[in-house]
């Protein structure tokens, strides 16, 4: 049986989009897998320490638990623009457009942009019992998170998301105490690490510092910029500035508690609660500014950049929590099946907190100062994530595994962006174990994941619009070593 | 993260080498060198424009500063009438406290003292005048009534009211102070020198003079050579010591002005190096810049509702030599003093002035003074006349004896100026020591605020020159040397380009041309000889200043450098709506 990872992995993948306002939506390219496919959350193995604490209970001899993975993918996008575009080269601050300076080839779908995302993953876990089938120690180390996708520097996303490359990591120390002879509590503390870089095209038609800079003196011109502006003053080649966030580094603490109780010996209900966690990426960034427009043209009136604009960089949002309920029941002496309910709450992630810090960016009789905050409004959904497994085992030595799930999607359609191409998805995936020896299960796992496309047409500011794709395999093995 | 950082970390992962991040870098600059002949470039130019509507663009004194010197001193406010503020200057320096008076430098103290002097407090010793003392001690009656009586004035009034004195400093020291009878501006047809007249008695006050704080005005009517073309000439020796602080509400000064332009430069090219430079467009908009109509399109905040200068000292020179009082009546109808051959701002020269319109005032008229007590035939001791023209006789009775000789006969003013002279250089001043300082604070300017501001107002709107640069000032976005440049007439996508006008030329920060308009053949060729012209001054959005010539993709043109270099321009596919390519090649 195979299980995705808590969505927490999906959320440094914002990242990529989150200096453009449209920034990334859930569960975009979880690693498939924490632990091998038959790990989860009524399972007791090593992998228990990420899926529920309490399952690790049950563990009655030190065991070693790792592996590895490769994450591949494909990412399409094909933008619709369904707004009315100024033309690129023009500098109009307001609407209405003139006939003459719209775009009229600025309409309808764009051709598709594809990423295809290649990144590994992997897992160790160490689980050492102290007092048999009384309290049980583990730690472990994995990364939920391991995302690159590249799309064409010049392609219709790149506002959105040019390059983003994110790996997030928990290292999680976990106890479990046998409270009574059907059921565990465990709970389980995480540091959880997270590296990301990404660039894009920042509009700065978006940035309610340049609307505000823009309309106040002694610019004094009214204008339809910030965060909300319509599409006839976005994208504009004046006001595309390449921006990249790299070395981005995030350090977070969160923790998870579960129960596993037993009714009968042929039923396992485990119930998990994974706390969220306040994330800061804190890295540098560089923003070409090299345009006479922000180098000279307005600079009496305080407009002056140095063309090229590096400083500190930090990302802040918060994880969401989530609570999982699962069930497993052990049907014949060789086969089982078992399932799990997630839900998260991604509406605790209403916007994302971006904040540059450079005295390069300060423009003071533009009211800039050197630290531009940019808050940027996401109103995610909760979302909900069933899976169902079905495990036969074909002899004592060789077992075969089955899954299948669907997630729902966080993103609403005002906030999607190809940073996290979100809609719903289903799950499929195969896995296999095999007992090499008394001490030591060799798992193979294959698992797939695919995405309704989703067409977009209702994008805030028809940023987002447009037809999204995705498919994610996943291709690992795990070894498991019992001393 | 650094590439090689990142191919580790990938490395570990065993991930994609795709992963990595490339920092944002600057692409590498264009070729700058000079361009050989035969060598090619191309180089891409933007019309972009940012239309705004009153643009307000507001200047206090340190933004004002920033301003070529140049505009500001041709930016003309108004001619302050001298009169009031100098009036104002004696009638707070004569109203000093004694205390305050006395700490002052001696030569102040005295001239404190002599514009305070009244037949009561003269003192005649060391002059002519003494004489009067030995008369009155003769027939008992004392010197200042008999001072008083000539003078026509109360004993305690003063000897010089201030009005006069004000009169004689405004027409002898402001009024032949070189830059006080003319100010810069713009040259024009009508001033072709650009030097404007200014009223007697007016000083002019610029904007220079607003940014500076007012402290220009003692560097403009401080020393100043008669004939600006001849600096070692003979020189004016200035008025103004020292002005600071033209009174300023909270906030401090500020002027605002409002503009309906495109606000950014065009972009044009740098033939030579085939590099893109900025041209100020504000210069070419000035016809619908402004709009008069709007009381909003300049606005003047911050001056004190009673304007007042902080801090002034004035100053009179003293002659360095001698200017004996005269000693007798002709030639008439000065006499024979050297003072009326002086300059007419010496302070000598100013004091016997001021002696002169003293006397036109004093009514021609004798007094008689008998000794006193009760005598059984009374005589006529003392007679002291003063004539329609001044003279002054004092004769005796014979047989009144005194222990001195008494005055000689001399004009009014001579004797006043004997007196002056003494007083002002008691304390021990040689000559040419005794140079008047007056030094004041917070002296009313007596113009109203509103009339100021409407003076600003109603000059700058008459001076498009004037406008024209502080325009180009606010914005300030000329960039380079551009030989030509690219402009889309408005509401059309047609591509023009346009040769350089002397005004586009870049300005300093003094606001002069950094280099001189040296283009023998301006415009645009069909042929590398120059031979066919293909621009023209057709008028395009009001302007037909520049030479100007349409181009489409394909077109051909030559032109000709301020050095003699011809290029040939190539007009190569448009990029987009706005851009231009174009090919420069060096022909010669």
């Amino acid at each position: 049986m195979s299980r995705r990872p808590l969505r927490i992995a999906s959320l440094p993948f914002v990242f990529g989009a989150l200096l453009a306002s449209q920034s990334a939506g859930a569960s975009g390219l979880d690693a498939p897998l924490v632990g091998s496919g038959q790990s989860g959350p009524t399972i007791s193995d090593g992998a228990a320490i990420h899926w529920n604490p309490a399952a690790l209970a049950d563990i009655d001899r030190p065991e070693l638990f790792g592996g590895v993975g490769l994450v591949a993918g494909r990412v399409g996008y094909r933008r619709e623009r369904r707004g009315t575009y100024q033309t690129p080269d023009s500098l109009r601050l307001r609407g209405p457009m003139p006939v003459g300076e719209t775009a009229p080839d600025k309409r309808g779908f764009s051709g598709e942009v594809v990423a295809t995302p290649l990144a590994p993953t992997g897992d160790l876990f160490f689980a050492w019992p102290l007092a048999r089938r009384r309290l049980v120690l583990g730690l472990g180390a994995y990364v939920p998170y391991a995302a690159a996708l590249d799309f064409p520097k010049n392609g219709p996303q790149a506002w959105q998301l040019q390059q983003a490359f994110i790996v997030a990591s928990y290292v999680t120390a976990s106890a479990a105490v046998r409270v009574l002879p059907n059921l565990s509590f465990g709970a389980g503390v995480s540091y959880v690490g997270g590296l990301a870089s990404l660039s894009k095209k920042q509009d700065f038609a978006e940035l309610p510092e340049f609307q505000r800079a823009f309309s106040d003196p002694p610019i004094g011109q009214p204008n339809d910029f910030g965060p909300n502006a319509p599409s006839y003053v976005r994208e504009l080649d004046v006001l595309s500035r390449p921006i990249s966030i790299t070395n981005a580094l995030s350090h977070g603490i969160s923790f998870n508690i579960g129960l596993l109780y037993l009714p009968t010996t042929d039923v396992r209900l485990a119930l998990v609660y994974q706390h969220g966690a306040q994330m800061r990426y804190r890295g540098r960034f560089a923003l070409d500014m090299n345009d006479p427009f922000f180098t000279q043209d307005l600079a009496a009136q305080g407009l002056r950049y140095p063309p090229l604009v590096e400083g500190d960089a930090e990302l802040a949002f918060r994880l969401p929590k989530r609570i999982t309920a699962g069930a497993s029941y052990q049907a014949t002496r060789s086969f089982r099946v078992d399932g799990f309910v997630q839900y998260v709450t991604y509406s605790d992630v209403d916007a994302f907190v971006v904040t540059t810090r450079s005295p390069s960016l300060a423009q003071p009789k533009l009211g800039i100062g050197p630290s531009v905050r940019a808050i940027l409004p996401r109103a995610w959904n909760d979302t909900v994530w069933v899976e169902a497994s079905g495990r036969f085992a074909i002899s004592q030595l060789f077992t075969m595994s089955a899954t299948m799930g669907y997630q729902s999607p966080a993103s609403p359609e005002q906030t999607i962006d190809v940073g996290s191409p979100d809609g719903h998805r289903f799950v499929g995936g195969l896995g296999a174990v095999v007992r090499a020896t008394q001490w030591l299960d060799l798992h193979a796992d294959a698992r797939a994941q695919g995405m309704l496309p989703r067409t977009v047409t209702t994008s805030r500011s028809d940023v987002g619009n447009g037809r999204y794709t995705m498919a994610i395999g996943y291709l690992g093995g795990h070894a498991k070593a019992r001393f | 993260m650094t590439r090689k950082r990142c191919f580790a970390l990938l490395a570990l992962l065993g991930a994609s080498a795709a992963a990595c991040v490339e920092p944002v870098t600057l692409s590498p600059p264009p070729p700058e060198g000079e361009l050989a002949v035969g060598e090619s470039r191309e180089i891409t130019l933007r019309y972009l424009r940012l239309d705004v509507e009153d643009f307000a663009q507001s200047l206090g004194p340190e933004e004002l500063r920033r301003l070529p010197r140049k505009t500001l001193e041709e930016t003309w406010l108004l001619d302050m009438d001298l009169r009031p503020l100098v009036a104002n200057a004696l009638d707070r320096f004569t109203r000093l406290p004694e205390e305050e008076a006395k700490a002052l430098p001696q030569p102040a103290w005295n001239m404190f003292a002599l514009l305070n002097m009244t037949p009561a407090s003269a003192r005649l010793e060391g002059t002519s005048l003494a004489g009067l003392s030995a008369v009155g001690e003769a027939v008992g009656i004392s010197p200042s009534r008999i001072l008083a009586d000539l003078a026509s004035v109360g004993p305690n009034e003063p000897l010089a009211p201030r009005s006069i004195v004000t009169d004689v400093v405004v027409d002898q020291v402001i009024a032949t102070h070189p830059r006080a009878r003319v100010r810069r501006g713009p040259v024009t047809a009508d001033h072709p020198e650009g030097l404007y007249k200014v009223e007697k008695g007016k000083i002019a006050l610029t904007l220079y003079d607003v940014a500076t704080d007012l402290a220009s005005l003692s560097e403009r009517f401080g020393r100043a050579p008669l004939d600006p073309a001849r600096p070692e000439g003979p020189a004016h020796p200035g008025f103004l010591l020292s002005a600071s602080g033209l009174s300023t509400a909270d906030g401090g000064f500020r002027m605002t002005v409002r503009l309906d332009v495109n606000a950014l430069p065009y972009r044009g090219v740098e033939a030579s190096h085939a590099r893109v430079a900025s041209v100020n467009s504000i210069g070419g908009q000035m016809g619908r810049a402004f709009d008069f109509k709007d009381p909003r399109w300049l606005e003047v905040q911050g001056l004190a509702e009673d304007l007042a200068i902080r801090e002034m000292t004035m100053t009179i020179a003293e002659d360095p030599t001698y200017l004996a009082p005269g000693t007798r009546r002709d030639p008439r109808p000065l006499g024979n003093s050297p003072v009326w051959n002086a300059a007419p701002w010496s302070e000598e020269r100013v004091l016997a002035e001021t002696g002169r319109r003293l006397a036109k005032h004093i009514p021609p008229h004798c007094t008689t003074y008998s000794p006193a007590g009760e005598v059984s035939d009374p005589f006529e001791a003392v007679r002291v006349c003063i004539d329609g023209e001044g003279w002054v006789q004092i004769e005796l009775d014979p047989s009144v004896i005194l222990t001195g000789p008494p005055p000689r006969p001399s004009y009014y003013w001579d004797m006043l100026l004997e007196v002056a002279e003494a007083r002002m250089h008691d304390g021990g001043l040689a000559e040419g020591a005794a140079n008047v300082v007056m030094p004041v604070r917070d002296v009313s300017v007596g113009v109203r605020t509103e009339e100021v501001v409407a003076r600003i107002r109603e000059n700058i709107e008459e001076s498009p020159a004037t406008l024209r640069e502080m325009a180009e000032a606010l914005t300030q976005n000329t960039r380079g040397d551009a030989d030509f440049f690219y402009v889309q007439p408005e509401g059309s996508a047609e591509d023009w380009l346009y040769f350089v006008a002397p005004e586009d030329i870049r300005k300093d920060a003094e606001g002069k041309a950094v280099r001189p308009y040296a283009y023998t053949s301006p415009g645009f060729f069909a042929d590398p000889a120059l031979t066919r012209k293909v621009s023209s001054r057709v008028e395009i959005d009001g302007d037909t200043t520049h030479e100007k010539v349409r181009i489409e993709p394909g077109d051909r043109l030559y032109m000709r450098d301020a050095e003699g270099r011809v290029f040939e321009i190539v007009a190569e596919e448009k990029p987009s709506l706005h851009r231009l390519a174009l090919v420069v090649t060096r022909a010669s």
